[in-house]
């Protein structure tokens, strides 16, 4: 074999190992799930918004005054840990020998809302009750109190946090740093819905800051910090008057008497700060006569 | 011997089997969007030069969906997950948007899922999909309902547009529960929770 030869199978050798490298999987590239597999999750919403109309509905019928509404009752119950294709209760009976995977709903610190059963009879005097069958899968406390909606949560009189300058004399300069910084403290606020008391905490979480010039906005989730650790400012090009406006994004969590669970709101709110306005100057250094310290002053400084 | 050749047509050929519900053994496929080949000429086995992209009928709404019940919502429950067959399967999600609440987190993931695939040029399907116990409940009379469904899908291939294997997936179980709403003449779906199970059996 020639030494050309061997230069040439070496370089196919290693194009051949560069493209099988690339083509191979690697840690970053994670395999993606297809149907069924890709949906499984630990969530709940389906059982979480059917326990609410369960409960709204067993409330309908315990107001009712209708007859007709006689003929049904609604009770909550454990659900017997059976492997049996339909569900009962100990409301139809001792349950059998445990034998399926159920137990009570995992709420944690929240207290468990046994499933919703049903029966019914033929008339609204007569004794010949069916078996009950499970209208809703329970629950937690939590899913049948009020939600806070996004709407709700911005409602609310969120205070818009102080927009601190530096330097704060009325006066910047030009091409130096105009620092901004805002308080990022938490906001707790009480407010009502339906009948519950609810508090609310508001975390303040991004910070947009528009300079009224026209370079863009500054957007952060730093609150930012003083001179000279500053990381939120901006530098003006050309002089002129200018107002700064903070708008400020808030997340919201809150819990509902009667729960100790603290539940996210699902959206944002904003808050909005203007600066007053002050001056972008432009200045020139020079060579003057004397100390500018001087009292009385010179004239040409 | 098998050439080298040979071994990719013999490849080839079984990924478009595969495509059409084939090189797999045995289970039912009732249910399942029938995946159809391009027609070829009768007596001959083809490979043709470029596989063609796998398409799927619309799965057919069973008539208990016509009405507001127990039977209706159970039947919603499983015509959705063909539903979500077919939309892997071809890329259309009309129907199952039309039928998702806007805040169905399970809708929501199909969603991403199947525009993903569509931005790759890309189509999954699976060799079979069995149902074997489906329920529904009615929760508020005439329009709340639930369903329990008990799903058991087969080995999933993803194909790209020449239809070319990309990648493949292996059977699994799921348990799902449905929050259904009766809209008056249509179905809502509101959200699914989606648990894996033991296959049955």
């Amino acid at each position: 074999m020639t030494r050309l030869s061997v230069a040439l199978a070496r370089t196919m050798a290693l194009v051949f190992a560069a493209v099988l490298i690339a083509t191979l999987p690697t840690a970053a590239q994670a395999k993606r799930e297809h149907l069924v597999g890709a949906l499984v999750s630990e969530d709940q919403s389906a059982v979480d918004v059917n326990v609410q109309v369960g409960e709204a509905e067993r409330l309908a019928h315990e107001a009712s005054t209708d007859p007709e509404a006689s003929r049904f009752e609604y009770q909550r119950a454990p659900l017997c840990n059976v492997n049996s294709a339909v569900p009962t209760t100990p409301l139809n009976g001792q349950c059998p020998p445990a034998s399926g995977d159920a137990g009570p709903n995992d709420c944690g610190e929240d207290a468990v809302v046994d499933p919703l059963w049903k029966r019914e009879r033929s008339t609204p005097t007569s004794v010949d009750w069916s078996p009950w069958w499970q209208v809703d899968r329970g629950g937690c406390a939590a899913d049948l109190l009020p939600v806070l909606t996004a709407e709700e949560f911005r409602r609310l009189p969120l205070t818009a946090p102080a927009l601190t300058m530096q330097p704060d004399r009325g006066w910047v300069l030009v091409n130096i740093e105009t620092i901004v910084m805002t308080d990022p403290a938490e906001q707790n606020l009480r407010t009502e819905l339906l009948g519950h008391g609810i508090d609310v905490v508001a975390t303040p979480t991004r910070y947009r800051y528009d300079f009224g010039d026209d370079l863009d906005p500054l957007i952060t989730t730093s609150p930012g910090h003083p001179w000279p650790d500053h990381d939120t400012f901006h530098i003006y090009m050309r002089p002129g008057t200018r107002e700064i406006t903070l708008t400020t994004t808030w997340k919201g969590r809150y819990r509902v008497d009667g729960s100790p669970v603290w539940r996210d709101v699902d959206g944002t709110a904003q808050t909005s700060t203007t600066s007053a306005p002050f001056e972008v100057q432009e200045r020139r250094s020079h060579l003057v006569s004397n100390l500018c310290t001087d009292i009385p002053q010179p004239d040409d400084c | 011997m098998r050439t080298r050749q040979g071994a990719w047509v013999w490849g080839l050929a079984c990924a478009v089997v595969l495509a059409t519900g084939g090189c797999t053994g045995g289970k039912s496929n009732e249910g399942l969007p029938s995946v159809t080949q391009a027609p070829s000429d009768p007596g001959e086995v083809s490979v043709p030069s470029a596989t063609p992209v796998p398409t799927a009928a619309t799965p057919t709404p069973p008539p208990e969906m016509a009405q507001p019940g127990a039977d209706g919502a159970a039947a919603v429950s499983q015509y959705f997950i063909e539903l979500y067959m077919y939309a892997v399967a071809t890329g259309d999600l009309d129907e199952w948007r039309a039928m998702s609440a806007d805040d169905c987190k399970m809708c929501n993931k199909v969603i991403a899922e199947v525009e993903q695939l569509v931005a790759e040029q890309h189509t999954v399907t699976t060799d079979s999909l069995e149902f074997p116990s489906v329920s529904g409940t009615e929760i508020a009379p005439g329009t709340s309902f639930s369903a329990s469904l008990r799903v058991d899908q087969g080995p999933w291939t993803e194909l790209d547009s020449s239809g070319g294997v990309v990648d493949t997936g292996p059977a699994v179980s799921a348990d799902m529960y449905f929050a259904l709403l009766w809209q008056g003449d249509s179905w809502l779906v509101r959200q699914v929770d989606v648990h894996e199970a033991t296959p049955q059996g």
